[in-house]
C-alpha cells in the first residue's frame, strides 16, 4: 500500500505528470465512448439515427425507441426469461459451490482428492465440446426448447467450487467447532457460519455467474431453437439484428441494448468492490 | 493442512455430511459435464449419420480433418486463433499492464478509472458486436471521426476487408475485456512491498525501469493467470465472430475460428441447413479439448518455475 505514493505530487517533471494525466483521461474517454454513444443513439429519432454524418447529441431526446423496441421484440417477456435463467442459475451455483467447497476444504472423505482433481481438470473445458451430447440429453429428458433445459446443466460450476474451497479453507476451524459444541447441525453451520464468513467471495461469484448467464448466447440459442417465447433478451436482440441487418433502425437496437445492459450493470455497481477484493485475495495477482 | 487432517481420523457422521454436501454439485457435474464430455470424446471415433451414431470409424474422422476439404478451414481457423491470442496478449494484456501501472502511479481516481475500464465486460458479446458493427459501418461514427482527423479518405470498409477484419475483432475483444488485466495487475502491484519501490527510486531508477525490472518479475502470478485465461478464451472464441461476421467468419473465412468451424460442422452453415458432419465436429472438439488441456498445463508449469518466491 505504501507503494501508492512513490511519486508524491510535485515530484518528477511537471510536463511528464501533465502528459500522464492527459493520457489517462484520453484512454478513459476512448474506453467509455462506445457506451455513451449507445445511450445517446437510443434517445434519437429514427431520422437522426440514420443521418449522415452522424448526429452526436439528439436535438430532442425522446424515449420513443424504448417503447417501440419493447413491443417489437416482446422485451417484457424476454426480460423475465433472462431474469429466470440468470437468477435461478446463479442461486444454484452459489448453493452447490458453497456446499461442495465446504466439504472439499473442511472434511476428509474417501475419493475427495480424486473428485477435486476431476473438477479442476474440467474447469477450462471448452463449452462447445459438450454442446452436442448435452443438447441431445436435454432433448431426451424432454426439456428441449424450455428454460429448464437452459438452466439445469449450469446449476453446478467448477470455477465456483474451486473458488469456494479456497475461501472456506480460510474460515477458522475453531469457529466451526464452537458452533458444533453449541449443537448446530452441519447444514446450519454452512449457511449461518460459513456463508457470512465468505460473503465477499460469494458476492463476487454471484456477480460473475449472473453476468455470465444473463449474457450467455450459444447455449440458450441451441436449446431454445425456434421457441421465441422463451428467448432471453440477448437472443431477442440478436434476432432483431439479423432480420434487418442492412436497414437496422439504429435507435431501436441501441434502446434494446441499453435496456439489456441495465441489470448486469446495476449488479456490477453494487458488487464491484467484492469482486475487486476477491480477485486480490484469490492470489490471481500475486501471493 | 495435511497434519491437521492426519490428527483427525475419519468421523462417520461428518463423512456422511460430506457426501451429502458434495452430492448436488457432483450429480449435476457428472450428468451434464463429465458424461457429455465422455460421450463426445467417445463419439469422435464413430461414423455418424445426422445425429445417429453408426459403426466404429477408428481414427477416420481425425484423418479427414487433415485433408481436403477440411484442412484449409482447420488450418485457417487455427491460425486465426493463434493471431487472436497474440493480438490480445499485446492489445489487452500488455496495454492493460501499462494502464494498471499508470493508475498505480496516480493516487487519485484509481477506483473510478478501473470501473470505466471494466464496465464493457458486463456487456453481452451480442451487444458488443451490434454496437461495434454500427460504429464501424460506412458513414458511421468511426469513419466520420477518422475523416475529420484526416486519417482516412473514402469509405471505411475494414469489416468487409479480409486482411483487416480479424484484427478489428481482436481490437473489439481487447476493448471488451481491458478491465480484467487492469484489475488483476493493479491488485498484483499493490501487493508488492512499498520499500522495494522506494529503494529502486533512491537508486535513481525511472518509472519505466521500475516497471520492467522491479514490478514485472513480481507480477508473474498475475501474468500467469492472464496468459492462461487469454489462451482459453481466445481458443473458445465464438460469440463475437458469430454476431459481427456470421458463422462463416466473413469475409471469405478470414475471421473463422476453431469454434465457428466446429459450429458449422455440427449445426450446418448459413444457407446450408441440415448439412452437418457430427463425426468431424466431434473429432475437432476432441482435438480442441486436448490442445486446451495440454497447453494450459504447460503454461501453468512454465510460469510456476519462474515465480519469484520471497517468503
Amino acid at each position: 500500500m505504501a507503494a501508492r505514493d512513490i511519486y508524491a505530487p510535485g515530484e518528477g517533471a511537471p510536463l511528464g505528470r501533465a502528459l500522464l494525466y492527459a493520457l489517462m483521461i484520453a484512454i478513459a474517454v476512448a474506453a467509455a465512448f462506445p457506451l455513451a454513444w449507445m445511450v445517446l443513439s437510443s434517445l434519437k429519432t429514427p431520422a437522426e439515427a440514420m443521418q449522415t454524418p452522424p448526429v452526436w447529441i439528439p436535438a430532442t431526446p425522446s424515449l420513443d425507441a424504448y417503447g417501440k423496441v419493447t413491443d417489437l421484440i416482446n422485451a417484457g417477456r424476454s426480460f423475465v426469461n433472462s431474469a429466470i435463467i440468470a437468477g435461478v442459475t446463479t442461486t444454484g451455483i452459489l448453493i452447490t459451490s458453497l456446499m461442495a467447497g465446504y466439504a472439499f476444504s473442511k472434511y476428509r472423505f474417501r475419493g475427495r482428492d480424486a473428485l477435486f482433481a476431476i473438477t479442476i481438470a474440467t474447469m477450462f473445458l471448452p463449452p462447445i465440446v459438450t454442446l452436442i451430447p448435452l443438447y441431445r440429453m436435454i432433448g431426451s429428458i424432454g426439456l428441449s426448447a424450455s428454460l429448464a433445459g437452459v438452466i439445469l446443466p449450469n446449476l453446478a460450476n467448477a470455477f465456483g467450487i474451486f473458488l469456494m474451497r479456497q475461501f472456506v479453507a480460510g474460515v477458522p476451524d475453531e469457529l466451526l467447532e464452537a458452533a458444533r459444541l453449541d449443537g448446530a447441525s452441519e447444514m446450519r453451520i454452512v449457511f449461518t457460519i460459513v456463508a457470512p464468513a465468505v460473503a465477499p467471495a460469494l458476492a463476487a461469484l454471484a456477480l460473475f455467474a449472473f453476468v455470465y448467464h444473463w449474457n450467455s448466447y450459444l447455449w440458450p440459442l441451441t436449446v431454445l431453437q425456434g421457441n421465441s417465447d422463451q428467448y432471453p433478451i440477448v437472443i431477442s436482440l440478436s434476432r432483431l439484428l439479423s432480420y434487418n441487418r442492412s436497414a437496422v433502425n439504429t435507435n431501436l437496437v441501441m434502446a434494446g441494448a441499453t435496456l439489456a445492459v441495465l441489470p448486469p450493470l446495476i449488479l456490477f455497481v453494487f458488487l464491484q468492490r467484492f469482486f475487486v477484493r476477491t480477485v486480490t485475495a484469490s492470489g490471481m495477482g500475486g501471493q | 493442512m495435511a497434519s491437521r487432517l492426519r490428527r483427525d481420523p475419519i468421523d462417520w457422521p461428518k463423512h456422511r455430511a460430506a457426501v451429502f454436501f458434495v452430492l448436488p454439485a457432483l450429480v449435476i457435474y457428472c450428468l451434464f459435464v463429465v458424461y457429455p464430455l465422455a460421450t463426445s470424446l467417445f463419439g469422435s471415433f464413430f461414423e455418424w449419420r445426422g445425429l445417429r451414431m453408426r459403426g466404429f470409424a477408428g481414427l477416420d474422422n481425425f484423418a479427414r480433418l487433415f485433408v481436403d476439404p477440411s484442412w484449409p478451414r482447420l488450418s485457417g481457423a487455427f491460425l486465426h486463433n493463434v493471431f487472436w491470442f497474440c493480438g490480445i496478449m499485446v492489445l489487452q494484456n500488455a496495454l492493460g499492464l501499462i494502464f494498471a501501472y499508470l493508475l498505480f502511479l496516480r493516487s487519485r481516481g484509481t477506483a473510478f478509472l478501473q470501473s470505466v475500464f471494466f464496465f464493457p465486460a458486463v456487456l453481452s458479446p451480442v451487444i458488443v458486436g451490434a454496437l461495434w458493427r454500427l460504429l464501424l459501418t460506412p458513414d458511421g461514427v468511426v469513419e466520420t471521426v477518422l475523416h475529420n482527423l484526416g486519417l482516412i479518405q473514402g469509405r471505411l470498409t475494414i469489416l468487409g476487408n479480409s486482411s483487416w477484419a480479424l484484427w478489428v475483432l481482436v481490437a473489439v475483444d481487447a476493448w471488451n475485456w481491458m478491465g480484467l488485466p487492469v484489475l488483476i495487475f493493479t491488485a498484483g502491484l499493490r501487493q508488492i512491498q512499498g520499500e522495494v519501490f522506494e529503494a529502486a527510486r533512491l537508486d535513481g531508477a525511472g518509472a519505466g525501469r521500475i516497471l520492467w525490472s522491479i514490478a514485472l518479475p513480481q507480477l508473474i502470478p498475475a501474468i500467469s493467470s492472464l496468459t492462461t485465461l487469454t489462451f482459453i478464451n481466445t481458443f473458445n472464441q465464438f460469440d463475437l465472430v458469430y454476431v459481427m461476421q456470421g458463422v462463416q467468419g466473413n469475409p471469405s473465412y478470414s475471421t473463422d475460428t476453431l469454434v465457428t468451424y466446429f459450429y458449422r460442422l455440427a449445426f450446418g452453415a448459413e444457407g446450408a441447413v441440415g448439412i452437418t458432419d457430427i463425426g468431424l465436429a466431434l473429432a475437432l472438439g476432441t482435438l480442441l479439448f486436448l490442445l486446451l488441456t495440454v497447453v494450459t498445463i504447460m503454461l501453468l508449469r512454465f510460469f510456476e518455475k519462474r515465480t519469484v518466491r520471497l517468503s
